[in-house]
């Protein structure tokens, strides 16, 4: 018996060039990143934070090669872009919520910052669409130093910008995901 | 980078530091400022396209708070519970009204332009009624005093990667992220670096520590002392074990990094923490980085003696002074929001606990509206650019005084002011080792918060503090947290005396029992421990606290 190919799996072909990374031993828990990403995505900010034992850490959207946000989506608003990013089409969202319930790591907001009251005002446009992290293709795209904002803001250079290979290689962590462990990032 | 002396100084040039750029002026690492069009009439910070370290959390919230809605842009007077707008001169004339015959206090931000606080100080020195004050953080004057009275060499973050060791007081992270860098550039090039922490409030500083010092809210520093003793200084205090490893540790460095930062409600011993932390960095070859709350704060303590002002603790001491405000939020500074003193008039960018119980409001320029010389970490001179223009009609603090002044019929000076140089203080007295009365459990001490700035007056305004979290976190131990009956995340009152905050507990492993630490960068936290003066100067003291659900 075949299956349908889901949309997620028919574009997982493109995979994403590089990813952010965390280097777990230097985060130092001042929340730059999401201050950063806040103030650059119109008050939608995409970067959370869990806390893990003793750590803070950020997390944000894995790009996944077989993106479950994008398979939930009803309004198609999910999309995979030439370079393997999973964008929110801005006027195709209709906030359902469905992508944040259908993420396995919970990182797509879907109520900013936990402050629905703040974030539901008539007068924004937050709260009436789901906040999803693009790597700030409106830099990244065309320039292959850039680096999104959250990354350049970072005080300690504990975010990286750079390809999944050599992340691995230098053993730092695709953030997001595996932070709900108590004591899974145990400082040196 | 160049290193020459100046002044008996180490000033120290980097060929990023030549060109003015807009810098964040909330401490000293100052971080380069960019902002962006949000829309027709809205700017939001922006950042640089490849790396930049920065800027951090509360540097991101300036570019919002240039246009904030809340900002004051003229003059008002309170009548009868509400604002009434006057023009400059009305408002200059009720200022001296109320006055009479009495003495006039300008209270001025110290974290302005150097040009800024000389030009003041010309003004008031023509000004025969009126006496200056530099208005920095108590903990962080005493500080400073203390280091350079030490004869500290000043370190600047990009000097930390050659360091071989670090000894950090307090949460330096949060104080200046931006250190973190150099100090873990260093640890991923020598893993075995040694990192000793000396911190009561279990900041987050703390976890990147290879020796942590056990120590107690009253004992930084006599901790500091003990590791102080093992490179041979003469203390007179005991070492414990923690200190001892941690003294050992250090003892091979040959450039020992020495990161503090002046935390409240801590300690009242400030100036001798800080003359011994730069003699015994001096002893290990290396400097000392002092992270103060405000880019100028070295340049406003070195400036008040020489620029003849008036020292806080003596204004707010002396009778029969009528005190204006100007920049800085003094009330909330120093926790007196609840009528201990009062300040009449008030000239602020956005509305804060002293414009809140003062009888006029005055608007003033943001100080990264205002080009000029600043006292970077490391004894950096350099100069700034403004991020943008302050609002149309908004003067600068030297020029609110010099309106001030113009009114009493003090002649305005067209000369332009030079920056002058900021010379190292010598001198200064030390106070007498105080005696702490024994406190029960648990004993309350504030904390560095890393998404505020001071007591939160610009940065409590930002709208990402305010999604972020309304109210401020509470660190407790897990042990006690059981013990007082209080569960992780929830909403509890801490109470000292009468007064109490409304917070929110996090069960924090890394912190002793018998201690509780608050985020400082609420006026509310503040108010439960607040500054008294004795002595000649402000302290603030832990104290025994109650946490309730």
């Amino acid at each position: 018996m075949t299956t349908a190919p889901t949309a997620a799996t028919a574009e997982s072909a493109r995979v994403i060039e590089k990813r952010v990374v965390i280097n777990l031993d230097r985060c130092i828990e001042c929340r730059s990143c999401a201050a950063a990403c806040y103030y650059s995505h119109a008050n939608m900010p995409v970067v959370n934070f869990a806390r893990s034992g003793w750590a803070l850490l950020p997390v944000i959207c894995r790009q996944c090669k077989a993106a479950p946000c994008v398979d939930a989506c009803p309004a198609e608003a999910m999309v995979r872009d030439a370079h393997g990013v999973v964008r929110r089409k801005l006027f195709q969202c209709i906030g359902c919520g469905s992508c944040a319930r259908a993420c396995p790591f919970g990182v797509i907001p879907n109520e900013p910052a936990g402050t629905p009251a703040a974030a539901k005002r008539p007068d924004r446009m937050s709260g009436h669409q789901i906040a999803k992290c693009d790597l700030c293709a409106d830099r990244t795209a065309g320039d292959p130093d850039a680096v999104p904002r959250c990354v350049a803001a970072c005080p300690s250079g504990a975010l990286q910008f750079t390809d999944e290979r050599v992340a691995l290689a230098e053993g730092l962590e695709t953030i997001g995901g595996r932070t709900t462990a108590e004591h899974l990032f145990r400082r040196r | 980078m160049t290193v020459e002396l100046q002044g008996g100084a180490n000033v120290v040039t980097s060929p990023s530091t030549t060109q003015a750029v807009p810098r964040c002026t909330l401490c000293p690492a100052g971080c380069e400022l960019r902002v962006a069009a949000a829309g027709p009439d809205v700017v939001r910070s922006d950042y640089a396209v490849r790396p930049a370290y920065g800027p951090c959390a509360r540097g991101s919230t300036l570019g919002e708070l240039i246009g904030h809605p809340r900002r004051i842009r003229r003059p008002a007077k309170r009548t009868g519970g509400r604002w009434a707008p006057l023009s400059m001169r009305e408002a200059s004339r009720a200022i001296l009204e109320a006055a009479g015959d009495r003495r006039i206090a300008i209270l001025l931000d110290g974290n302005l332009p150097i040009e800024q606080l000389a030009a003041a100080a010309i003004c008031c020195e023509r000004w025969e009624r009126a006496s200056l004050s530099l208005v920095v953080e108590p903990t962080d004057r005493e500080l400073l005093i203390g280091l350079d009275a030490g004869g500290a060499t000043y370190l600047a973050e990009d000097d930390l990667a050659s360091c071989d060791g670090f000894l950090m007081i307090g949460d330096v992270f949060a104080a200046d992220p931006r250190l973190a860098k150099g100090l873990l550039d260093r640890r991923a090039e020598q893993p075995r670096t040694p990192i000793a922490a000396i911190d009561p409030g279990g900041g987050s500083a703390s976890k990147f520590a290879s020796h942590a010092v056990a120590t107690t809210a009253d004992g930084q520093r006599a901790t500091l002392a003990a590791v102080a003793a093992t490179a041979g200084l003469d203390t007179q205090d005991a070492a414990g074990p923690d200190a001892q490893r941690a003294g050992t540790a250090l003892a091979g460095c040959k450039r020992l990094g020495v990161l503090m930062t002046a935390e409240h409600g801590r300690t009242t011993e400030w100036r001798a923490m800080g003359r011994l932390a730069a003699e015994l960095a001096t002893r290990r070859g290396g400097g000392v980085l002092a992270a103060p709350a405000g880019a100028n704060a070295l340049a406003a303590v070195r400036l008040e003696a020489q620029l003849g002002t008036v020292p806080l603790a003596e204004v707010l001491a002396a009778e029969d002074t009528l005190c204006v405000a100007v920049g800085c939020d003094v009330l909330g500074m120093l926790g007196w929001p609840d009528g201990t003193a009062t300040c009449f008039a008030a000239a602020a960018a956005l509305p804060n606990a002293t414009t809140d119980a003062a009888t006029i409001v005055l608007p003033v320029a943001m100080s990264v509206e205002l080009g000029g010389t600043w006292l970077l970490s490391g004894e950096r001179r350099v100069r700034t650019e403004p991020l943008l223009a302050p609002p149309a009609g908004v003067p600068a603090p030297a020029e609110v005084i010099a309106a001030l002044a113009a009114a009493d019929g003090v002649p305005a000076t067209t000369e332009p002011v030079e920056a002058p140089l900021p010379q190292r203080r010598r001198g200064d007295k030390e106070p007498a080792a105080p005696h702490p009365a024994p406190r029960g459990a648990p004993v309350l001490v504030l904390a560095r918060s890393p998404v505020h700035a001071g007591a939160g007056e610009w940065t409590g305004h930002g709208s990402w503090q305010q999604a972020l979290a309304g109210v401020p976190e509470l660190r407790i131990a897990p042990s006690d947290a059981r013990q007082m009956n209080v569960a992780n995340l929830a909403a509890a009152t801490v109470r000292v005396g009468e007064r109490s905050a409304t917070v929110r507990v996090r069960t924090a492993p890394e912190l002793a029992p018998g201690t509780v630490a608050l985020a400082d960068g609420y006026a509310e936290c503040r108010a439960l421990l607040p500054g008294r003066v004795e002595d000649g100067r402000i302290v603030c003291e832990p104290q025994t606290a109650s946490v309730s659900c």
